[in-house]
């Protein structure tokens, strides 16, 4: 039967052995078990575990945050990321279009009218910077707005970009197009939603850990997510059913401590673990918001 | 935690990504974080452990503190992974039992690591009979270091609501401590062979 003078014994046992103290003479042979019992945990976590496939690239390559020469690996998923943007604007202005069409019908005539003029002035500019005009009217156009160019580089005659220099910077004297080169990756040309995606097939998950990390998007919870789905990929052979649930890319629903980590975050702000992800979050010791809230003075 | 190199270097090192600050601080908490996730009976602890640093590696950036403070960070982070981890699976957690994850444990002496062994199933045994509050309590007041009010900003509790948990945890690991002397026999002490 434990009485209270052993919980206070037990206590005061255990209180001494987490301080390095030896236990009180006067106590029993039961808080001597507890105090030996506390020793014997720590003796049981002695080694490190086995780290994840994901966890030692980590401590192999570290984050590397100095990339000014994009490594190759990271090139197809960059020229994936412009398809997607150029097929994201298709299909805006697939969205758009039917509404001001709609728009425009039911305008009335004068409205029209207007309309219709803009249009076709828009439209002869824009055939007029092409070069596409009959040639009469052509000399005419560039002796009128051809002074915007020079070089081949488009300089802009009205700083807020609101006058008639309309023609844009892809318009050159060699008419050439401008080529994509996919090796280069603007650092804003990475999404957080195409992150959150995942590693592209060909890409080194450290290096997808980098990009986000780089452009800020890191977030430990969606890292964890995707480094669990691949050590279970590696384990249990590919499969694409493991990929970790997302929403437009997001990790897993949030539990209810992670709202509450949410909640606490923001109101000490401070740290910043892994941007969408609550698990981690919260606020965490004076400086630190990252997950307990408050100072953690010694007791 | 003990890095052999000024916290303060090793910190700004691995905010920068420096992989030898990683490894230095994974050196230095991984045992401890490991060991309490195996103490709960975590089915992957080594996974859940990787997935703890690995958050703790990419949200440093924005840590400031001390050790201490980073300590009760990456624990707090390994205690929420873990309660993750419990829900994933909807069931209370059991104790692993692979045997290589127990006896896992230095040593060169045969007859050592099979006290050893012996000691740390009866700890995992012990573990398991704690309700994971107080569990969670003594293990990271024990492996975490922390205090009482770090563990309760860990787990969201109060300060009396974990003194209250550690104070029945105590009890129940007295009695379970009994139980245990007295199915060893009179005198022998379930961890004599750790007291080395």
């Amino acid at each position: 039967m434990t009485t209270a003078a052993d919980d206070t014994a037990d206590e005061a046992a255990f209180e001494a052995f987490l301080a390095g103290r030896p236990v009180p003479e006067e106590a029993d042979g039961g808080s001597h078990a507890v105090a030996a019992f506390a020793g014997a945990v720590r003796a049981t976590a002695t080694l490190p575990g086995r780290p994840s496939a994901a966890l030692a690239d980590l401590l192999a390559a570290g984050l590397l945050t100095d990339q000014s020469s994009p490594s190759i690996r990271t090139a197809p998923s960059a020229g994936r990321s412009l398809r997607r943007s150029r097929v994201r604007r298709r299909r805006r202005f697939a969205m758009l279009f039917p509404a001001l069409l709609a728009k425009f019908l039911s305008a009335g005539a004068v409205a029209q009218a207007a309309s219709g003029a803009g249009i076709c002035l828009v439209a002869f500019t824009g055939a007029g910077v092409a070069g596409v005009l009959p040639a009469p009217v052509q000399d005419t156009f560039s002796s009128v707005v051809g002074t915007g160019t020079a070089g081949g580089t488009t300089v802009p005659a009205d700083p807020t970009g609101t006058g008639t220099a309309t023609v844009t910077d892809t318009v050159t004297e060699t008419g050439d197009p401008v080529l994509e080169t996919p090796v280069v990756v603007a650092p804003t040309d990475l999404t957080l939603e195409d992150w959150a995606k995942g590693p592209a097939p060909e890409q080194a998950f450290g290096d997808w850990v980098s990009d986000g990390a780089r452009h800020g998007y890191a977030d430990g919870k969606t890292i964890s997510e995707w480094a669990h789905a691949r050590n279970e990929d590696r384990h249990g052979g590919a499969d694409d059913s493991t990929a970790p649930a997302t929403a437009s890319g997001a990790p897993e629903a949030q539990d209810d401590d992670s709202a509450k980590e949410s909640g606490s975050r923001s109101g000490s702000g401070g740290h910043r673990d892994g941007g969408t992800s609550g698990s981690d979050g919260g606020s965490h010791g004076g400086s630190h918001g990252g997950d307990n809230g408050g100072s953690h003075g010694r007791g | 935690m003990r890095t052999g190199l000024p916290f303060d270097d090793v910190l700004a090192a691995a905010q920068a990504g420096a992989a030898w600050a990683f490894e230095v601080l994974y050196r230095a908490l991984s045992p401890s974080v490991t060991g309490y996730l195996r103490l709960h009976g975590a089915a992957e602890a080594d996974d859940l452990a990787s997935e703890t640093f690995i958050g703790v590696f990419t949200g440093l950036s924005g840590f400031s503190g001390d050790e201490d403070a980073l300590r009760a960070w990456v624990f707090t982070i390994a205690h929420r992974r873990l309660i993750d981890d419990w829900r994933r699976r909807s069931r209370r957690p059991q104790v692993s039992d692979d045997p290589g994850d127990l006896t896992e444990l230095p040593g060169g002496d045969v007859e050592d690591d099979a006290l050893v062994g012996v000691g740390t199933e009866t700890v995992h045994r012990l573990c398991a009979v704690l309700p994971d509050d107080q569990r969670s309590v003594l293990l990271l007041r024990i492996l975490a270091d922390l205090t009482v009010e770090q563990v309760a900003e860990a787990m969201g509790r109060s300060v009396g609501s974990v003194k209250a948990l550690q104070r029945r945890g105590l009890r129940a690991l007295r009695t379970g401590l009994e139980n245990s002397s007295e199915r060893v026999g009179a005198g022998a002490h379930p961890y004599e062979p750790l007291r080395r």
